[in-house]
Order: structure tokens, then C-alpha cells, then sequence
């Protein structure tokens, strides 16, 4: 139930302060800066609070604005602090007793509000992946982070009292289509968890509508007055009030980025990385204008190591993965949309192949970056394809992280991040580089062009040719023949029509035995004779105990390009056995000839012709396919 | 280059390819016609089973026959 706005005295100072909105339990004397907790009619100092780390908020107290078309007014703020640098989370009222946390992080915005029930897993129990229910939601919530944080600072009015320096074990979840949790569990298992669920808020999903009265906080660092603590030379943030660390060019100190000031906490290695992308690049990649900020070079166990290059987009982050000379446009998803399954890693309704594992490490950073970072930071990965999209999964003790990549062919790189001279060539196949055969494409041409093939074939080969002549052979040995042209029979005079293929077929008993014709195709009109041969044999017998037969009794020969004329075909045919001896009955031989018949081997030369590139890309598709597997670490198990 | 050939010569290819079967059917082409002689005769004495022709086909034999195996 909200409470009434209520004007008082801080209990600390007595200078008069007032809580505006009904949610507010607490606040921070802005004369004093003591925490005053508001119990009723009674208020009560709890101790004072730091000042405020300058951190070029977004927000400040009193304004107002829209998130999701619902009006918020900031009420206040509180700092915490997780190990990695100070965190600000906005406490916000959409409406009187309905308030919520805003935060803001790696270029997204948040929005959680309290639930009732609180009734939440151990903490002990909780590891980054785990999944777990929260009462009032009957969906899968996952880990992505554990830890413990410390209250830094606050200021203006609170959902609660804060205690200065109080420490608390958080854990954030996530869940599906963006949704986002915490669970607060106090400083011990004593403390009764606190649960808030809520959402990233779009882009565009969170607007201002007025701005509070009076001098804003610090929005950002002067660069320009940052020297190197190590060497003094100069120091320019890209992304000043983002990053956590920098490196200094001069001296190659590792500089943490503390709030304006920079401190050195270590020192590149000896070796200069010569920067395929040089840090301050600006451009435009997948349609998003980006800043390189910093790169960081991971190293595997087994000594395999790539690039990721930290890219500022306004809006947050993004990565450049830059391996083997291929490159990856990555960016961070909610572990909560991928589902892992025996058959695959799912995403958004897209399968996933594993592809690879591996234990890394940072082994060089440069430039500025968002969180820590440290040489030997080490993490498990795991990377899942479906070109040209990569599916990356980074785990360690605390944090579990997903990332959607999308595979940048080198040129659109230096496209678009206008970089000198030309991508180098690569003989590699990269990891998620798409295939360049396109068998869908290829198979869809093909298979209309075959389609369209066998139906040509259907309507051409299944029509019945024309039959001419139909005349048995005679079948004489030598030595039987009277005269050399007793042998020799004719055909009726037939006519051809228009321009035709002619096929000449034999039909014989052959067995053990061959029959060979003489055929001539006699031009009535011109007297052009063209003479070819027909033969049919057939022979099996036994030899070392196993039977075997070969040839065909019947057989066929065309003849292409008859001009359309009178016709008369001459056959002389002879037979024999083994070695051109004749004994025994002789075989009978009938020769039947058609106008308008052709062999098949047309059709099957052009089946061939069509097939023949589609058989080539589908032998290319697995062959790049084999040669992108087999940097897979998989096969290696 | 394949690549080219494949989205864009690719239809082209496969429709000559089909244009060129048509062409060899109505034109009488035969791809995979027999071995055949041509040469001109002064013409069939008798006319056709008159049982004499100054024609002679040569002798299969000529080959020296066949054979089995």
C-alpha cells in the first residue's frame, strides 16, 4: 500500500526532506547524506553514506520518462558494487506503490520489479546453467551469473533503507524472449531472498519526457585530461564511463579505468600485435555503426589462439571474432532462448550442430574493454554452427554466456570498416563460413531441367517409331550357299518422310553361336548406299566350376539423318559357333526395320549432360563441408 | 567460377542442353548411330528380288567372323 508523501526532518542534520513517492521506505539526506529509513510515522538515521561515484549515469533523480508506454518517475539510485567496477541501479515508480529497479549494462537496459513471493532455491546449490523454477512462472529460468555485491553509494528516496557497505549474494537468471531476474539472498542464508523479475527493455522501448530541474551528474570523463600513470603520456577513452580497462600506447601499461582516474595494474607482453583492425576504426558492419575499442587475443590449451575484437555500437556492444582470416559479427543473446538438446542446440526455432569445444584463455588484450579483463582469464567454450550463423557458449565458475554470430566475409569488413590494402586470402574453411554451393538453388534448376527432360523423353522415345520392313534371315554355312547372293534378301521399297534416325534390330536364337549382317541402306532415288553391320552372338559355358554367359541374342544399330526418299535395305547375313566353325542347325534371325526409332544414348548423354554439373556441386559441397569438419574437434574424441 | 556457372550459366546450360535434344529428334541426329560406309552405286539391276543385282554388300566374313569366348 503506497504511502503518503510526507515532508520531515532528517533525523541526522534536520534539514527538511520529503519523500514523494508512496513505494519509498527510505532515503538519503542530500544535506548529510545519511541513510534515513521511514518506519511508519517514524524516521531513523542509519548511517552515512559515500559519495557517489561518477559513473555518466543515464538518469537522475526526478526525472521522467516512458518505458514501454508506462510513465516512471526516477526516485533515486543505489551503487553497488560486484568486483568489477560500480553498478547503478534506478529505483523508478510507474505508479503509486508499483515500482521497479531500472539498470543499464553492456548497452541494454533492464527492468525488474519486486515479487511478492520469495520463496527461492538455495544459493549454495545454484551454479552458472542451471536451470530453476520462481514461484507465480511456470517457465525455465537459467543462471548466467552468481555473486556478491557491496552497497556503495546511494542517493535520493529508496524502496528500502541503505545500509552502507552492506554485502549481499545475488543471482541473475534469465529467461525466454528477454525476460531477466535476480534473486537477492541477503548476506546469509538468514536473510529472506528477495526476488525481481523483469525484462530488457528494447531499444527505443525507454524514453525521457522531462528532464529534472537542476545541474546533472557527470556524464562523462574528460578524456582529454587522462595521462598514462606509468609514463604520462596521453590517454584517449573511446567509450569514456564504459570501459573498465585501456592500455596505454606509449608504454604499454594495463591501465584500470576507475571513474576518471587510471591506475596501472600490469604490462602487455613484449610482443606488438600487429592489428588487422586498428583500434578507433570506425564503420559500419551488419548495418550497425561501430567503434573498435579493444581486442583481446584467446589462446587455447593446445596453443590454437583467434582474435575478438571489442566493437562500441551506441547502443552497446558487439564483437569481431577474427579467426584464421575469416570473421564473425557476434552479439550477446539471453541463455534462456537456447535450448540444448540431444538432437541439436536450438535457437530461436534454428538447429545448431556442436562443432567444438575448448578451454581458453586471454593471452593479450589491448585497448579498451568493458569488464576487467586479465592475461590468463580462462573459460570453457563451446561452438555450435549453422552457417553462416555461429552459436558460442562461455561458461566459467560464476557466468555463463551465450552469443549469436553471424559469419562477415573478409571484403565486407574492409568495406565496411574502410580499411587499407585487401583482405589476405585464406585457404581455410571458416567455422561458420556459409557454404558457397548452393545445392537448393542448383538442386531446384536441376530438377526442373530433368523434370522437363523426361518428359521431352516420354513424348520423343515412347512414341513408336515406324515399321518399315520385317524379314527373316537366311542362315547358311559356306560351302551350303549356291551362289554368294543366296544369302542376301531384300526389303520391301518403303518410304521416308521427312528427315529420321533408322534403327536396323536383330532378333536371333542364338546360343553359343553369333550371327553377323551385313546391312545396306539402299537410296532408291540417288542410288546412295550406306552399308553398316549388325551382329547378336551369345555365349556362357563353365569354366573352373563357375558358369558364366555374355552377349545378348538380339541387337540393335540406328543410323541418323536419313533423308526423306524411297528406301530399300539389303541384309547378308552369315553365323557360326567357336572359332567361325559351323555345325549343327543353323540359328534363325529375323531383322526388323523402323523409321523414326533412335537409340536412348541421346537422352541419357543429355540426362547425363544436366546431372553432370549438379553431381559435380554436390561432390563440392562435401568436399567443403569435409574440410570445415575437419577442424572440428569433435572427430578428435 | 563455379559458382557463376552454377546460378547463372547453369539454367543456360541446362536449357541448351534441352534444346539440343529436341533439335537432335526433329532433326534426325543420332548421337550413337553405327559405323557406317557411304558410296554410290549405279543402281539395282533386275530391281529389287529379281534375284540378280550388280550390288554386292561386302561379306561379314571379311572381318573374319566374330568368335566366342
Amino acid at each position: 500500500m503506497p504511502l503518503p508523501s510526507r515532508t520531515a526532518k532528517c533525523p541526522n542534520c534536520g534539514a527538511p526532506i520529503e519523500f514523494k513517492l508512496g513505494s519509498s521506505a527510505g532515503m538519503v539526506c542530500p544535506y548529510c547524506r545519511f541513510s534515513v529509513a521511514r518506519t511508519g510515522e517514524t524516521l531513523e538515521a542509519i548511517g552515512k553514506v559515500a559519495d557517489l561515484v561518477p559513473t555518466a549515469p543515464r538518469l537522475t533523480v526526478g526525472d521522467q520518462g516512458m518505458v514501454d508506454s508506462r510513465p516512471f518517475t526516477v526516485g533515486g539510485r543505489l551503487q553497488l558494487d560486484h568486483g568489477s567496477g560500480p553498478w547503478d541501479e534506478w529505483y523508478v515508480e510507474l505508479e503509486p506503490g508499483r515500482w521497479a529497479w531500472l539498470a543499464y549494462a553492456q548497452g541494454r537496459s533492464y527492468i525488474t520489479f519486486p515479487q511478492e513471493r520469495a520463496d527461492a532455491p538455495p544459493y549454495e546449490g545454484l551454479k552458472p546453467g542451471a536451470q530453476l523454477k520462481l514461484p507465480g512462472f511456470s517457465l525455465d529460468w537459467t543462471v548466467t551469473e552468481i555473486g556478491q555485491s557491496r552497497l556503495v553509494s546511494a542517493e535520493g528516496e529508496l524502496p528500502l533503507p541503505a545500509t552502507p557497505g552492506e554485502r549481499s549474494r545475488y543471482v541473475d537468471l534469465t529467461g525466454p524472449n528477454g525476460l531477466f531476474g535476480t534473486i537477492d539472498y541477503g548476506a546469509s542464508s538468514a536473510d529472506a531472498p528477495h526476488i525481481y523479475v523483469g525484462r530488457s527493455v528494447p531499444e527505443g522501448g525507454l524514453k525521457m519526457t522531462r528532464a529534472a530541474l537542476g545541474p546533472r551528474p557527470e556524464q562523462s570523463v574528460a578524456a582529454e585530461r587522462l595521462r598514462c600513470p606509468k609514463c604520462g603520456g596521453p590517454i584517449t577513452l573511446l567509450v569514456p564511463g564504459k570501459s573498465e580497462r585501456a592500455t596505454c600506447p606509449s608504454c604499454r601499461a594495463i591501465l584500470d579505468v576507475d571513474h576518471g582516474t587510471l591506475s596501472a595494474v600490469g604490462r602487455l607482453d613484449e610482443r606488438r600485435m600487429d592489428l588487422t583492425i586498428p583500434l578507433g576504426t570506425e564503420g559500419t558492419l551488419c548495418g550497425e555503426k561501430v567503434i573498435a575499442v579493444g581486442m583481446v587475443e584467446r589462446t587455447t590449451t593446445d596453443g590454437y589462439s583467434w582474435n575478438e575484437y571489442l566493437l562500441y555500437a551506441g547502443d552497446g556492444y558487439r564483437w569481431l571474432v577474427e579467426d584464421n582470416r575469416h570473421f564473425t559479427y557476434v552479439r550477446d543473446i539471453s541463455p534462456s532462448d537456447v535450448n540444448v538438446g540431444m538432437f541439436g542446440t536450438s535457437y530461436k526455432g534454428k538447429t545448431f550442430r556442436r562443432f567444438q569445444y575448448s578451454t581458453a584463455k586471454v593471452s593479450y588484450v589491448i585497448g579498451e574493454l568493458y569488464w576487467k579483463a586479465a592475461v590468463g582469464d580462462r573459460s570453457q567454450l563451446e561452438d555450435y554452427i549453422r552457417p553462416p550463423e555461429l552459436l558460442s557458449k562461455e561458461e566459467t565458475a560464476k557466468e555463463l554466456h551465450w552469443s549469436l554470430g553471424t559469419y562477415v566475409p573478409a571484403r565486407d569488413v574492409w568495406k565496411g570498416l574502410k580499411l587499407p590494402h585487401e583482405p589476405l586470402d585464406t585457404s581455410e574453411v571458416g567455422t561458420c563460413q556459409p557454404n558457397p554451393v548452393s545445392l537448393a538453388y542448383m538442386g531446384a534448376v536441376g530438377g526442373v531441367l530433368i523434370a522437363i527432360l523426361i518428359v521431352l523423353g516420354i513424348i520423343f522415345e515412347g512414341a513408336a517409331g515406324k515399321q518399315v520392313a520385317s524379314l527373316p534371315l537366311k542362315l547358311l554355312g559356306p560351302g551350303q550357299a549356291a551362289s554368294p547372293d543366296e544369302t542376301v534378301v531384300y526389303t520391301e521399297r518403303f518410304e521416308v518422310a521427312s528427315t529420321t534416325t533408322l534403327e536396323v534390330a536383330l532378333d536371333t536364337n542364338v546360343s553359343n553361336q553369333y550371327v553377323s549382317v551385313a546391312a545396306a541402306l539402299i537410296d532408291d532415288d540417288t542410288n546412295e548406299v550406306r552399308e553398316l553391320y549388325v551382329n547378336a552372338e551369345s555365349w556362357s559355358g563353365v569354366t573352373d566350376g563357375e558358369s558364366w554367359s555374355e552377349g545378348d541374342a538380339n541387337n540393335s544399330e540406328y543410323l541418323g539423318k536419313v533423308a526423306p526418299g524411297r528406301y530399300v535395305m539389303r541384309f547378308d547375313a552369315q553365323w557360326g559357333r567357336e572359332s567361325g566353325a559351323m555345325s549343327g542347325e543353323p540359328p534363325t534371325a529375323t531383322v526388323n526395320v523402323s523409321v523414326g526409332e533412335r537409340s536412348i544414348g541421346t537422352w541419357f548423354l543429355a540426362l547425363l549432360a544436366i546431372a553432370a554439373p549438379l553431381i559435380f556441386a554436390i561432390i563440392r559441397k562435401i568436399t567443403f563441408e569435409s574440410r570445415r569438419w575437419s577442424n572440428s574437434n569433435l572427430s578428435q574424441d | 567460377m563455379f559458382d557463376l556457372f552454377g546460378k547463372v550459366m547453369y539454367p543456360v546450360f541446362g536449357i541448351a542442353v534441352l534444346l539440343g535434344y529436341v533439335y537432335c529428334v526433329n532433326r534426325g541426329v543420332e548421337l550413337f548411330e553405327a559405323d557406317n560406309e557411304r558410296h554410290t552405286i549405279t543402281g539395282i539391276a533386275g530391281g529389287v528380288g529379281g534375284g540378280g543385282t550388280h550390288y554386292r554388300a561386302p561379306s561379314v566374313f571379311r572381318f573374319g567372323g566374330l568368335g566366342g569366348k
